[in-house]
């Protein structure tokens, strides 16, 4: 009982698939408690996408159960499950992940423009919203000066999945999910941006769910799961 | 918010966008202004008068040739008819006009000092003189507004009129120069470009010629002063009668005049009827301009279809964070509307600053008087009608959009 408490993540005999096609996705059970670092390892078409979308309640599954906080969102609508997002969800993926019409700070401060009580938190924990975003900007190591200001668009690509970090974690959501984020930087870039995040989620306690098909990345984490072994939909494709 | 900051990303395009739009818009305003400007200075041409009576014809063709000056009367009426009619004991006053001379190609109109007395235009305005008086010896001459403006002429000018009409006629009344006594002010009506002259004066220039040909002597050799220059016919009559409800009567009785072949039509049936035959190029300017803002917002909603690919990212970013889906359907909406109202608001300054420049130009070739007034009921309609078309439009990559993000979710990759 004390153990799904803790659980962040439940998924049981999960089934999901396109009405015209096959299941892509069949996984019989998977949990993930509170405060873990998961690496979730599979090449690409292994339903990492899709396992995301279910998380995120983006998609519903078919059959099964997929539980978030303890809140079954397979039997909530889609309204509902948006807000829920906002509300508990950090997601970085993997390339492009700003807005490039917003500022650095914008951007950082996006999810607290549809999430009532991630800006309440952020509010909480730093004085202002902004102060929030800057703060954390500063220990992802994006340094206060007129970056903050600017366009996103002079960034590196490391100095920006390092902002779409930061807009991830801001307002401390429950859950991180980061969608090969790393696959865009070189290996010494690699190594730091995940201390940095994974740093930040202890910090937040968030727990974090990081996908990517580079097992080297391996090391950083505390629960490893392969997509291959999960899936038992994984013959059909 | 939102919307706006990614349309500022999307500048040029948009701002593209927004420029067809506004002309397309500001085409559709002006087509619509000058028609209804062209439709009231049309009717407003004249007022005032009960009946127009002429030799029996069509009845817009007298309206043609007695009010707008354009083509030729079919036949005259003989001075005696229009001495009978005149003494009808319901007409209040009588017209005679007289044309057929020209002055460099402008019409020559023989008439009386009750002219000036009695002719009204528009709301019943009598015409004003700008300068001098009405003509009072034989060879003086009023000179309408653009006639005088044209040609530069000044009070107390010669002018020689020529005979028949057309700029190139050779044939011209050179023995009998007239006296500028006279400027109208403007009306926006085709008296701007009339002279006018009296009917002696008419008679006067006529008396050696003979079946179209000028012979010398030919009218005898007495001095004009010792003549009695009364006019033998005239092209047309208005009338102004006593009172309305005898309109009906005095026409039947014209039109069933024994001793000629006459014609009475009331000026503002005739207006109509002659409004109704421009009627299609009315409506097929309408039409037209209405294409052209079905132009200009399918060539939005092409700009914005081909951007939602692109934006497809943008999409998922938003996604993410928990917007929803009839959200990023509103941002699109929002955005088709913000350009379509941009491009409303723009086609406004383009059109009145347009006026602003073309007015005193179309009034000077055109005659057209447009007034710079605040769009009116049915304009504004228009507007709200494209402004709903360009939020409907916006409805579609909207909802191109919504699918998108239902089934892409957060996981676009490009």
């Amino acid at each position: 009982m004390d153990d799904m408490k803790n659980a962040v993540i439940e998924l049981d005999k999960v089934v999901f698939g396109w009405p015209e096609g096959q299941p892509v996705l069949d996984i019989p059970v998977l949990n993930i408690a509170a405060a873990e670092r998961v690496f979730v390892k599979g090449p690409s078409g292994s339903g990492k996408s899709t396992l995301l979308n279910l998380i995120a309640g983006i998609h519903t599954p078919l059959q099964g159960r997929v539980c978030v906080l303890g809140q079954a969102l397979h039997s909530q609508g889609s309204a509902w499950r948006d807000n829920f997002r906002a509300d508990h969800i950090g997601l970085i993926f993997q390339q492009f992940n700003l807005l490039p019409y917003l500022s650095v700070l914008e951007n950082v401060m996006l999810p607290c423009r549809f999430s009532v009580a991630r800006n309440a938190r952020a509010t909480e924990r730093y004085g202002s919203l902004e102060n929030a975003a800057t703060q954390l900007l500063e220990h992802l190591g994006i340094p206060r000066d007129s970056l903050h200001r600017r366009g996103v668009t002079r960034l590196s690509i490391g100095q920006q999945q390092r902002v779409a970090a930061a807009r991830a974690l801001i307002g401390s959501p429950e859950l991180v999910i980061a969608d090969e984020p790393t696959s865009a930087l070189d290996s010494d870039s690699r190594n730091a941006f995940l201390e940095l995040l994974i740093r930040e989620c202890d910090l937040s306690e968030s727990t974090l769910v990081f996908v990517s098909h580079d097992s080297s990345l391996e090391t950083h984490f505390s629960q490893v799961i392969s997509l291959r072994d999960l899936n038992h939909a994984k013959e059909l494709m | 918010m939102l919307a706006l900051r990614s349309l500022y990303n999307r500048r040029v395009t948009a701002i593209m966008t927004m420029i067809s739009i506004a002309v397309s818009v500001a085409l559709l305003l002006g087509v619509e202004k000058i028609r209804t400007e062209a439709k009231h200075s049309f009717s407003s041409t004249i007022s005032g008068t009960d009946l127009i009576i002429g030799a029996r014809s069509g009845s817009v063709q007298l309206l043609l040739y007695s009010v707008f000056c354009i083509g030729n009367a079919t036949n005259n009426i003989s001075w005696k008819s229009y001495q009978e009619i005149a003494s009808q004991p319901s007409v209040a006053w009588t017209i005679p006009i007289s044309l057929g001379d020209s002055h460099r190609g402008y019409r020559v109109l023989g008439t009386t000092g009750d002219y000036f007395k009695y002719y009204r235009y528009g709301r019943k305005h009598p015409l004003a003189f700008r300068d001098g008086h009405p003509f009072v010896a034989l060879h003086d001459v009023v000179l309408g507004a653009e006639v005088a403006q044209t040609l530069g002429y000044q009070l107390g000018q010669k002018v020689i009129i020529s005979h028949g009409i057309g700029s190139t006629s050779f044939s011209k009344h050179e023995d009998q120069p007239f006296t500028v006594v006279g400027i109208l002010k403007p009306t926006g009506t085709p008296l701007d470009r009339t002279l006018h002259v009296s009917l002696a004066a008419i008679e006067a220039i006529h008396i050696d010629w003979q079946s179209g040909t000028y012979i010398p002597g030919s009218g005898g050799t007495a001095p004009l002063a010792e003549r009695k220059l009364e006019p033998k016919q005239i092209t047309a009559m208005l009338v102004g009668l006593k009172s309305k409800l005898s309109t009906f009567q005095l026409q039947r009785s014209v039109n069933n005049y024994r001793k000629e072949a006459l014609q009475a039509i009331l000026p503002g049936v005739a207006l109509q009827e002659l409004w109704g035959m421009l009627g299609v190029v009315e409506s097929t300017l309408l039409v037209i301009s209405g294409f052209v803002v079905a132009t200009g917002l399918f060539g939005m909603l092409t700009v914005l279809m081909t951007s939602l690919a692109e934006r497809r990212r943008e999409m998922a970013i938003l996604r993410s964070v928990g917007v929803r889906p009839w959200q990023v359907c509103l941002l699109l909406v929002l955005e088709t509307g913000g350009l379509t109202l941009a491009g409303i608001v723009l086609a406004m300054l383009f059109l009145y600053g347009g006026l602003a420049i073309c007015i005193p130009l179309i009034e000077s070739y055109l005659g057209l008087y447009l007034e710079l007034s605040l769009p009116g009921l049915y304009e504004l309609k228009l507007l709200l009608l494209v402004f709903v078309t360009g939020l409907l439009c916006g409805l579609i990559p909207g909802y191109t959009a919504y699918r998108y993000s239902l089934a892409d979710g957060m996981t676009v990759r490009l």
